[in-house]
């Protein structure tokens, strides 16, 4: 069954990836669109380098193009899936590595702002990435799933196959950690003056 | 505890930042994925979608000139302007070969003509 690519985007994942098993080309589409930015946004969060995470990003679509011949609708949620194998391929990619190109970390520019906060963001943003490559593996991936993808805690457990709690304490040292490696940028990144004017 | 809520609000702005630059998923890297989703449906039995052939030229312009129709009107109007163009280098009133036409259509039809 073929169905006009607008009416796909409102369909849910389950019935994409149902569309998707059955031939659809539409819903390869709409699929491909909604799911490999996701995959490429961690994957580069958590690598921080570009080249990297759009492997990552490929390899993880490919397997769910495997998988959907024998996806089990309701058993499972297709984002949390994905975010789990593309967990997975980036902690196998950080074991195969020690050292990692902070200035690979790309800087994309946000149109919406204007041109003084827009570069504000920007460097905040940089400054978080490059941070963030100092955590450990599992208390990055679980910091930028929940404070910067959005996922619950429970989501995340699933993802990197912990508890809840363990969740809650890899982001509570997480965040610890960050605000340490990020306290002497304070003035440089104008939060002093974020700061004075509440 | 003050200090503590500060650097929260620090690092929620950080993460907003972040928020607001997402990594940008690149044309290529899309069009490799979806090859591959092609690719794997093709895997599995079915066919991959194929390209819709290319329109000729000739039914292009045809579509812009309105269709048969259109085309047909267009060269009744060529002839009908080319006949009056040159009847009138012949010396021939159009109007009077005109009129002499439609008397003999009318009078082959025998219909009453004032």
């Amino acid at each position: 069954m073929q169905m006009p690519f607008d009416s796909l985007t409102e369909l849910s994942d389950d019935t994409l990836l149902a569309l998707f098993a059955n031939g659809d080309a539409g819903a390869a589409r709409a699929l491909t669109l909604r799911f490999t930015p996701r995959a490429l946004a961690h994957a580069q969060r958590v690598l921080g380098d570009a080249a990297e995470a759009e492997d990552v990003a490929q390899e993880a679509m490919m397997r769910l193009w495997r998988v959907a011949p024998e996806w089990r609708s309701g058993e499972a949620q297709v984002s949390t899936w994905l975010y789990r194998v593309v967990a997975n391929l980036c902690t196998d990619r950080l074991r195969k590595r020690r050292t990692v190109a902070i200035d690979s970390v790309p800087e994309p520019v946000d149109p919406r702002l204007s041109a003084d906060a827009s570069l504000q963001q920007q460097e905040r943003a940089a400054a978080l990435h490059e941070a963030l490559l100092h955590l450990p593996d599992r208390q990055r991936q679980a910091v930028v799933l929940r404070h910067i993808e959005g996922l619950t805690n429970p989501q995340i457990a699933t993802i990197l196959g912990v508890g809840v709690e363990a969740v809650e304490s890899l982001t509570a040292r997480g965040k610890r950690a960050l605000g340490r490696l990020l306290l002497g940028r304070r003035a440089e990144l104008g939060l002093d003056d974020d700061q004075s004017e509440k | 505890m003050t200090k503590a809520k500060s650097d929260d609000t620090d690092l929620g702005l950080y993460f907003q930042a972040a928020q607001h630059q997402p990594p940008i998923a690149n044309e290529a890297l899309l069009a490799r994925v979806l090859a591959d989703a092609l690719a794997a449906q093709a895997a599995h039995g079915f066919p991959a979608p194929r390209a819709q052939p290319a329109v000729p030229l000739w039914r292009q312009l045809l579509a812009v000139l309105g269709g048969w129709q259109g085309v047909g009107g267009m060269a009744t109007a060529g002839q009908v302007g080319y006949g009056w163009g040159s009847a009138r280098l012949r010396g021939w009133m159009p109007w009077r070969c005109l009129r002499r036409r439609m008397a003999w259509i009318w009078g082959s039809l025998r219909l009453p003509m004032d």
